[in-house]
């Protein structure tokens, strides 16, 4: 497949501190690409080192096959970017804002006029054209920060964090709107370090932690990398230590942890283990609220690989 | 594109308040408030002549320093009159008189009972003539002959020993309202900061849209330069008007060759600021915190806050500062019109100043703005 983005041997330093080292990606065609790490592992600082923003210490990058630089302007004009903060002018309104940003990219101003009516659909904007950016709620804001950065149609798009501080039906509605310009034709490099949006859309993932990929793949493929198969939890008083001792001699159990209400147990992978428990807890006679399995999410990658959670 | 990033620029900066009232409101403010307080201080001048009693009982007839107080009495500040030193004094205890004059060993003496505009200028007149009697004294042991001449020193020891206030060309108030309206035009700078703030990547994510778009940067930093040059051109028109015919204050009957330099100081404004700008990470508030008071410290050398002698005593101290100072360059180039009446000599050589401040701090913003990557954002 064809690789839209290039990425070799990028190092960027701050002074001593090494923000990104030695890290080589690809994108590939038509793909939702997604850089997954927790705060300051330099996801953001890639980005700004792939779009020419950044100066680097070393590595080569390319996009549509070309070296990008800061004068390449046709390179530019295929490729979007939606800022981790929103840049939006406050004295505009949604629509001159969408319409002032598309203008750098579209000079025809029927053309533009028609992408930033476009842009205004894709995100559900319709009701607040007229709308300043500070009537605006944090997700709707979130919303037109998106469309004036898609609305020129590009082949290629950047979304740096674009749910931060967003309520679940917005951010919704923002990976929707992602899906349907993948589906559109348009390469997404999505940077996130919600596990669960990048499982969500991504096809490919790299995790990065201190400026090095820790892990790629696909989200099956990452998920393999773990010793846990499944985790069962049961919201239940909790048991005492007889009960929990005999929890441990459960088969291929790693792990027994009670916290905040909640029994977990972590077993290595094998066969299901639901049932057997569900059968434990009858033979002892034990009372609980609810039970049920997780399979393993790319945070337990990320915790067996790091030792730390993804929102440390 | 232009004209599509003009359009914008220009539709968010008459939307901006803060920077608005900065740039177009703060200096009419100023202007009505220096108003008020001039032409009370000018009224006050015109209402009360300071009477001065002299001693005559000193003086013969044909004394020289009878003759300047006859000169003195000409001058509408001053109502001279010849007395006794007893009834003099009287006059003084009565507040018929402000002060009074009497000689010992043929040197004038004050007398005041308190101390205010009159009695200073009085005290400043006698204090020349004194000094001018003395160098003709060692005038007349080298060069007697000098003293003879009709345009020689006879000449000078009957001239004005009080500057004439009367003649609408030498108000020295007028100053004040030229270094106000080259503080509008340097006030520029905040909207130079405040659109350069859109176009760096390292300083806004606006800006770091913009540097990823397929757009010259140049060509953006000189479509925001015309918004702020049509905006701020206008707003110096329209203050130039407001003084001079709303508030009635003197100005140069020119309006075009006003608003030339004017213009030229509003270039210089948004240079400075685009330059500033660009040139650092600090916040906003601190470089339009850090602009305004230097904007206020060349104010203060050009003469704006205090008597417009310190101006030409911080000319002397500082000579090199008082020519590259915008503020000074830009009021000059309006007294020049307002005071040489036509000659236009002094008018270019201020316009030059400026113009080369202008030149100077926009070439150092386009180095600037052409950058075409950052060590951070």
């Amino acid at each position: 497949m064809e690789k839209i983005i290039e990425v070799e041997g990028l190092t960027k330093l701050y002074g001593k501190f090494k923000a990104v080292d030695d890290l080589s990606i690809y994108v590939e065609k038509g793909r939702i690409f997604g850089l997954l790490g927790p705060n300051g592992s330099g996801k953001s600082t890639t980005i700004n080192c792939i779009l020419s923003l950044l100066k680097y210490q070393k590595g080569e990058i390319k996009i549509f096959g070309e070296t990008m630089s800061p004068d390449n302007y046709e390179l530019k004009r295929k490729i979007g970017v939606v800022f981790q903060d929103v840049a939006v002018f406050n004295e505009l309104n949604v629509y001159d804002n969408i319409d002032y940003f598309c203008g750098l990219y579209i000079r025809d101003k029927e053309t533009r006029k028609k992408y930033v009516e476009d842009a205004i659909k894709l995100t559900a904007l319709q009701d607040f054209k007229k709308f300043r950016p500070k009537q605006l709620s944090g997700g709707l804001l979130r919303r037109l920060n998106i469309a004036c950065g898609i609305a020129h149609k590009p082949k290629l798009i950047f979304l740096d964090e674009p749910t931060v501080a967003v309520d679940p039906q917005s951010r919704n509605a923002i990976l929707e709107g992602i899906v349907k310009l993948n589906k559109a034709g348009a390469t997404i490099v999505y940077t996130s370090h919600y596990m669960e949006e990048v499982e969500q859309i991504c096809d490919r993932i790299v995790i990065l932690d201190k400026g090095k990929i820790i892990a790629k793949g696909t989200k099956e493929s990452l998920k393999e990398m773990t010793t846990m198969g499944e985790r069962i939890v049961i919201e239940m008083a909790k048991p005492d230590k007889k009960i929990m001792a005999e929890f441990e001699k459960m088969p291929n159990l790693l792990e027994a942890k009670y916290d905040d209400g909640k029994l977990a147990l972590t077993f290595a992978r094998g066969k299901e283990k639901l049932p057997s428990v569900i059968e434990f807890l009858k033979k002892n006679e034990l009372s609980y609220e609810r039970i049920f399995s997780e399979l393993p999410s790319l945070n337990d990658v990320f915790l067996e690989l790091t030792g730390k959670e993804l929102r440390d | 594109m232009f004209w599509h990033v003009f359009k914008t620029k220009l539709k968010v900066l008459l939307w901006n308040k803060s920077c608005l009232f900065w740039v177009l409101i703060f200096p009419f403010i100023m202007a009505i408030l220096f108003n008020a307080a001039f032409s009370g201080l000018n009224a006050m001048k015109e209402s009360k002549s300071s009477k001065v009693a002299v001693v005559q009982d000193a003086l013969s007839e044909n004394s020289e320093w009878r003759m300047f107080f006859k000169e003195l009495d000409k001058h509408k500040s001053f109502e001279i009159s010849f007395t006794s030193a007893e009834d003099a004094r009287k006059k003084l205890d009565d507040g018929e008189v402000q002060s009074y004059i009497d000689f010992k060993d043929d040197k004038a003496h004050l007398f005041i009972k308190e101390n205010n505009i009159g009695q200073t200028l009085i005290k400043n007149a006698l204090d020349q003539y004194a000094e001018l009697n003395t160098t003709a004294a060692a005038i007349a042991q080298t060069s007697p002959e000098y003293l003879m001449r009709e345009d020689g020193f006879s000449k000078i020891m009957t001239e004005d020993f009080v500057k004439d206030d009367n003649t609408e060309h030498t108000d020295f108030t007028v100053n004040y309202f030229f270094t106000l309206m080259a503080m509008a035009a340097l006030y520029a700078s905040l909207i130079g900061i405040e659109l350069t703030k859109n176009n760096e990547a390292n300083l806004s994510t606006k800006g770091a849209r913009l540097s990823v778009s397929p757009t010259n940067k140049t060509m953006v930093m000189v479509a925001d330069l015309l918004v702020g040059f049509v905006v701020c051109s206008i707003q110096q028109l329209v203050l130039y008007f407001f003084i001079r015919f709303v508030l009635g204050v003197q100005m140069a009957a020119e309006p075009g060759w006003t608003l030339l330099i004017s213009m030229m100081g509003v270039l210089a404004g948004l240079s400075l600021g685009i330059f500033v700008g660009a040139s650092n990470k600090k916040s906003e508030g601190l470089k339009n915190g850090l602009l305004i008071s230097v904007i206020m410290l060349c104010c203060f050398f050009a003469g704006m806050m205090g008597d417009p002698i310190l101006r030409d005593k911080f000319e002397t101290m500082m000579p090199l500062f008082a020519k590259v100072n915008p503020i000074a360059a830009i009021a000059d180039g309006y007294y020049a019109l307002f005071a040489y009446n036509g000659d236009m000599e002094y008018y270019w050589q201020a316009f030059a100043r400026i113009a080369i401040f202008a030149g100077v701090m926009l070439v150092l913003s386009l180095v600037l703005s052409r950058r075409k990557r950052y060590d951070s954002i």
